[in-house]
């Protein structure tokens, strides 16, 4: 049960062996390891100067199949055929490899990063055509697998105890092998994959085993049937991995340099601590944590998942700047070193900048820092940034890397904003939050240009909502935009100022200055209120100016619409329902007309909402204003001019 | 007489808008009309005549126990409008329209209240469609605009659902910008030209919630007779989310119509799908909202495929009436549970509008921005690409392609079709470029915009 080596046929075991360039540095073992009938053995060796990976470590690790035979039902098939390392999260373990005909890869994930060396595989007919090995490791035979990290320590773990069943006591410090599931910082070797489902946990005897006809594949080994009865449930052993890193990063901030004020450009994001990572959140959550410095800072064992890992949001034109760097060597040396940052994005790239260590600790304290050798181009990003850390110490002749750190930056056309929905009933948004700048960044990607983003808002808003008389709370029981774009459909068929509302927020979130207005049939050139008069037949009685959608029917109170600000201006007007701009502000002279430009624009949007239902007219009262009784609901006066077709 | 004194602040708010620098803002602002004539004493049509009407509807009549829920509810969002913790029940009515378009069930209540800023009678008039409140009351001291503005803060719940006027809203922080609304006024109050001593007036949200008339109302008026004031507010139905028992602008309240629909049988429950529920002359229509309930019903019940497409086009031959039944067929099903509508009946339902025509365009519409939001219904490139070539439906395929594609073949007829007009063109070019970026993968697309 415990090496479960489903097919097997050749093994070739010279594949990936150290290069006699490589520099020994330490040999671990042989430790032998046994499932209480067989044993195979595992020799550890740890290189430096390893060719084509300069200033790395190699670890080859040496397997040598004594008598560890198979369980498979399947009587060709003997050995073992798959090898998971379990390495501790943040193991930057690279080049990995292994004989030739296995694959060998080296996976990073948040509990693990995983080395594993695994038997090419094919359907298996006496396993249900389950993919099984090709080829194994068979008693006898020995193989070497291993890959380069950074230069690290080195770390032995012992083997694990396991019960009376043979079953592994788990796992968080100890050596051990099984069935197959992972566990940090488990070794497992045997293939969970491959395990033929269904079969009991129990070693079953050879003499159980059917024979059966299956097709040929060359080259075929027969494995020589055993007894294996005594064969434990695990196999246990000591091995040796990778330690701590000798240089390791303990935490930094990004700042950005923008004129003279090294914080103009960053925002600080917030985020929900409710939730394990900020991309979790809903839209609709404000957060509760602000991003602060650091935004990145290790874990408390110096090595695997950082405790800190924020994104952060950057203005296009701003150059991002790391510091408050806190580093430290466990050699506890002082040397004066050059730090390099390495990206894996074309325009983003650091300079080298010297670091002093004392009693093996450094830091680049602000203002001093490293700061980015271009400014971020003035496009909407949201990228993903791989940072490789190294540094030299006999000025930069040799470098040697030491960490690797993943990183979110979203890049944004302005500062972003919140949403202020001042008294209009709708829910300002108090934060500026992670999710939030994400979900516009990846909306908005790539652009560069202002009309053009609130164009692109206009398009997937007229994806998401239909257009109708319905406010967010018909729908969503709630007036927050943002509700809205977490569960858009819903059979929102929304007004127009509702639709605006939630191009706004996202907008805004994109660092895109709009405003948030309703245009209203008037009387005079002034559109930024509702007109109101007493009613000339009922006395005491008030009549609102509204005017007829095409159907001639159906009356409005107003087109609500977006202006796009520069500076402190609205310069321009776009609308949901219909969708129109940019419309330019209202300037032929007309009695009552604003000076402000956005009382211009709300007089251009009320004209352009009536010439387009008089477009599409289907009665004389299409697009036409007209006094409504507020009491009665009825009709009071009309129809009354607006003033912008008698232009 | 009491004289009660109001506190003559003017709140401010500390919002502050694009490019505009903080400033105190008045919560109230007053515009001033000409044209009002007094009401003569004792007119049937002032508010005080208004009020006794109201009063007397009131006083006569039954109260149907099945609206007690309705009532009591109604009570907390009355509390939740007016800030008058003395709110003391006297009595209910309840009465059904049995037609026209004010039909169904209504409710009318009355309490009374002693607060600091009066004493007086609450009339409720509550229907499917609006909530209309008299207020009759003594000792309300209001010459002023500041007293009125007080009052105003005094006598409404200002920054709690439903009205959520916000007028609380913090301070923004320093240095922190805030997009959005440009600050202002929360209520707009309108008065006669020749003012004070302030005798009535009338006002408002100084942006109404809804672009509708009716549905989101919140409209008042006052007027002093007699030393005594006459206020009333109107409040639209979309304030009761949350409040009421029954959903608004559905006729049938007690019981409410997704009980009492359970047990008609299905020819009454198919016979009442598509009764106009249109209640006010130029405002929305609720037949939808009706009908979904019904619908859901009779999914609930089952449906077989030819009925479900019945329910499609047994209706209005105008855009809006197709698209409002999809909308409650849709809904229906969903809120029945079981198979959603789109995974079961896009084809045919896409069939169907096809043969009739662009007037189906906003149903078509809906049809395929309900297969693509929330969630994809995977599958439909072809349908949406055959859609758009034969050109007479846009919008749908275009959102459907946009949330849903992933096809090269989507991507180039995307990019081959002919300019369509302004709003669809926003729709396609959001489409090209979501579909590209699905097509280049998580890596590519979050590469740094070059």
């Amino acid at each position: 049960m415990i090496f479960r080596s489903l097919a097997g046929f050749v093994l070739l075991v010279t594949m990936g062996s150290p290069s006699y360039a490589d520099t020994l540095l330490n040999t671990y073992g042989p430790y032998t390891w046994s499932d209480g009938c067989g044993q195979m053995t595992i020799t550890v060796r740890v290189y430096k100067d390893v060719p084509g990976a300069p200033g790395l470590y190699k670890w080859d690790y040496e397997v040598n199949n004594i008598s560890i035979v198979s369980e498979d039902p399947d009587p060709y098939v003997n050995g073992v055929a798959n090898i998971w390392l379990g390495l501790p999260a943040g193991t930057e373990a690279a080049n990995p490899y292994g004989p030739a005909n296995w694959e060998a890869t080296a996976s990073p994930s948040d509990s693990f990063t995983i080395v594993e060396v695994g038997s090419l595989s094919v359907p298996d007919p006496y396993i249900y055509n389950y993919p099984a090995p090709i080829y194994t490791l068979a008693p006898g035979q020995t193989m070497h697998f291993g890959f380069t990290t950074f230069p690290r320590q080195e770390a032995e773990l012992q083997p694990c105890a396991i019960d009376e069943n043979g079953t592994l006591l788990r796992w968080f410090t100890c050596a051990g092998a099984d069935q197959g599931e992972a566990a940090y910082p488990e070794i497992v070797v045997g293939s969970p994959g491959t395990s033929s489902a269904g079969k009991s946990s129990v070693v079953p005897t050879q003499s159980r085993r059917q024979r059966a006809a299956r097709p040929q594949r060359t080259p075929k080994v027969i494995a020589r049937p055993q007894d294996i009865s005594g064969c434990t449930q695990s196999a246990i052993g000591p091995i040796a991995i990778p330690g701590p890193a000798l240089t390791q990063l303990q935490s930094f901030h990004w700042q950005a340099l923008l004129d003279d004020n090294p914080a103009h450009g960053m925002k600080a994001l917030y985020h929900d601590s409710a939730n394990d990572v900020w991309s979790e959140d809903a839209l609709a959550d404000e957060g509760d944590t602000n991003v602060t410095d650091p935004a990145w800072m290790a874990n408390s064992t110096g090595t695997g998942i950082p405790q800190e890992n924020d994104p952060v949001a950057y203005t296009g034109g701003t150059k991002p700047f790391i510091t408050n760097v806190v580093l430290t060597r466990v050699d506890g040396s002082s040397d004066s070193a050059l730090l390099r940052v390495t990206t894996d994005q074309g325009t983003l790239a650091f300079p080298d900048t010297a670091i002093q260590f004392s009693n093996g600790m450094a830091s680049l304290n602000y203002p001093s820092g490293i700061i980015a050798q271009q400014t971020l181009r003035a496009a909407i990003a949201n990228m993903d940034v791989n940072l490789t850390w190294s540094i030299s110490l006999d000025s930069g002749v040799t470098w040697t890397g030491f960490a690797m750190t993943s990183h979110k930056i979203f890049v944004s056309l302005g500062p972003p904003e919140s949403f202020g929905a001042g008294t209009t009933g709708f829910t300002s948004s108090s934060h500026i939050t992670a999710a939030r700048v994400n979900y516009v960044t990846n909306l908005l990607l790539g652009q560069t240009d202002a009309d053009a983003s609130v164009q692109a808002v206009q398009g997937s808003v007229a994806g998401l909502f239909g257009t109708g008389d319905k406010i967010l709370s018909d729908v969503y029981n709630s007036m927050d935009p943002w509700v809205a774009l977490d569960s858009p459909g819903q059979n929102a068929t929304l007004d127009c100022l509702n639709l605006a509302a939630i191009g706004a927020v996202q907008l805004l979130e994109a660092g895109i200055d709009v405003g948030l207005f309703a245009a209203y049939p008037t009387t005079n050139g002034d559109a930024t209120f509702p007109k109101s008069q007493f009613d000339p037949q009922n006395i005491n009685q008030t009549d609102t100016l509204k005017y007829y959608l095409n159907d001639g029917v159906t009356r409005n109170i107003y087109e609500g619409f977006l202006t796009l600000n520069q500076g402190s201006q609205a310069v321009s007007a776009y609308t949901f329902m219909p969708t129109m701009g940019p419309l330019a502000p209202w300037t032929s002279p007309v009695d009552g007309l604003p000076s402000t430009t956005a009382g211009q624009l709300a007089f251009q949007v009320m004209y352009r909402e009536l010439l387009n239902e008089r477009n599409n007219s289907q009665n004389s009262k299409s697009g036409q204003q007209w006094w409504i009784n507020n009491s009665t609901g009825l009709d009071a006066q009309g129809p009354v001019v607006f003033l912008g077709f008698t232009q | 007489m009491k004289h009660k004194l109001f506190c003559t602040l003017i709140f401010a708010l500390g919002l502050v808008g694009p490019g505009a620098s903080a400033q105190a803002l008045e919560l109230v602002e007053f515009r001033f009309l000409p044209g009002l004539a007094r009401t003569p004493p004792n007119s049937p049509d002032g508010p005080a005549g208004i009020f006794r009407a109201a009063e007397s509807s009131v006083s006569s009549g039954v109260f149907d126990p099945a609206a007690e829920t309705l009532l009591a509810d109604a009570e907390k969002f009355t509390k939740n409008i007016f800030n008058i913790p003395s709110l003391q029940f006297r009595r209910a009515v309840t009465h059904r329209v049995p037609t026209g378009a004010q039909w169904g069930d209504v409710l009318i209540a009355e309490w009374e209240f002693q607060e600091a800023f009066g004493n007086g009678s609450i009339v409720l008039t509550d229907t499917p469609y609006y909530s209309t409140y008299n207020l009759r009351v003594r000792d309300c001291h209001i010459r002023s605009q500041a007293e009125l503005t007080a009052f105003l803060r005094t006598a409404l719940v200002w920054n709690k659902p439903p009205l959520n006027f916000r007028s609380d809203a913090p301070q923004v922080a320093p240095g922190q910008k805030v997009g959005g609304v440009t600050p202002g006024a929360v209520l707009t109050i309108h008065l006669p030209a020749s003012a004070l001593p302030i005798a009535s007036f009338s006002g408002g949200p100084r942006t109404p919630r809804s672009a509708s008339s009716y549905s989101a109302d919140f409209l008042f008026d006052g007027l002093l007779e007699a030393n005594e004031w006459y206020f009333q507010f109107r409040v639209g139905k979309s304030f009761t989310h949350g409040f009421y028992p029954v959903p608004p602008w559905i006729p049938e309240r007690f019981p409410p119509l997704v009980e009492l629909a359970k047990s008609w049988g299905y020819a009454r429950i198919r016979g009442e799908v598509g009764q106009t529920v249109k209640p006010f002359e130029g405002g929305p229509d609720f037949t939808a909202d009706r009908d979904r309930i019904l619908i859901a019903e009779l999914a609930r019940r089952g449906l077989s495929d030819d009925q479900v497409l019945a329910l499609l086009t047994d209706v209005q031959p105008t855009p809006r009436g197709y698209e409002l039944r999809l909308d409650a067929v849709i809904g229906g099903m969903k809120d029945a549970g079981g198979a959603s509508f789109v995974s079961r009946f896009f084809v045919p339902a896409l069939k169907t509008y096809e043969q009739i025509g662009p007037v189906a365009e906003k149903s078509a519409d809906t049809l395929f921005r309900s297969a693509a939001v929330p969630s994809c219904l995977s599958g439909l490139d072809s349908a949406a690409l055959e859609t758009l070539k034969q050109g007479m439906f846009v919008k749908g395929p275009l959102a459907y392609l946009a949330r849903c594609s992933t096809s090269r073949e989507a991507l180039r007829a995307l990019e081959d079709m002919p300019s369509p007009d302004a709003g669809n063109e926003r729709l396609r070019a959001w489409a090209i470029s979501s579909i590209q970026r699905r097509i280049d993968g998580p890596a590519k697309g979050n590469r740094m915009a070059q």
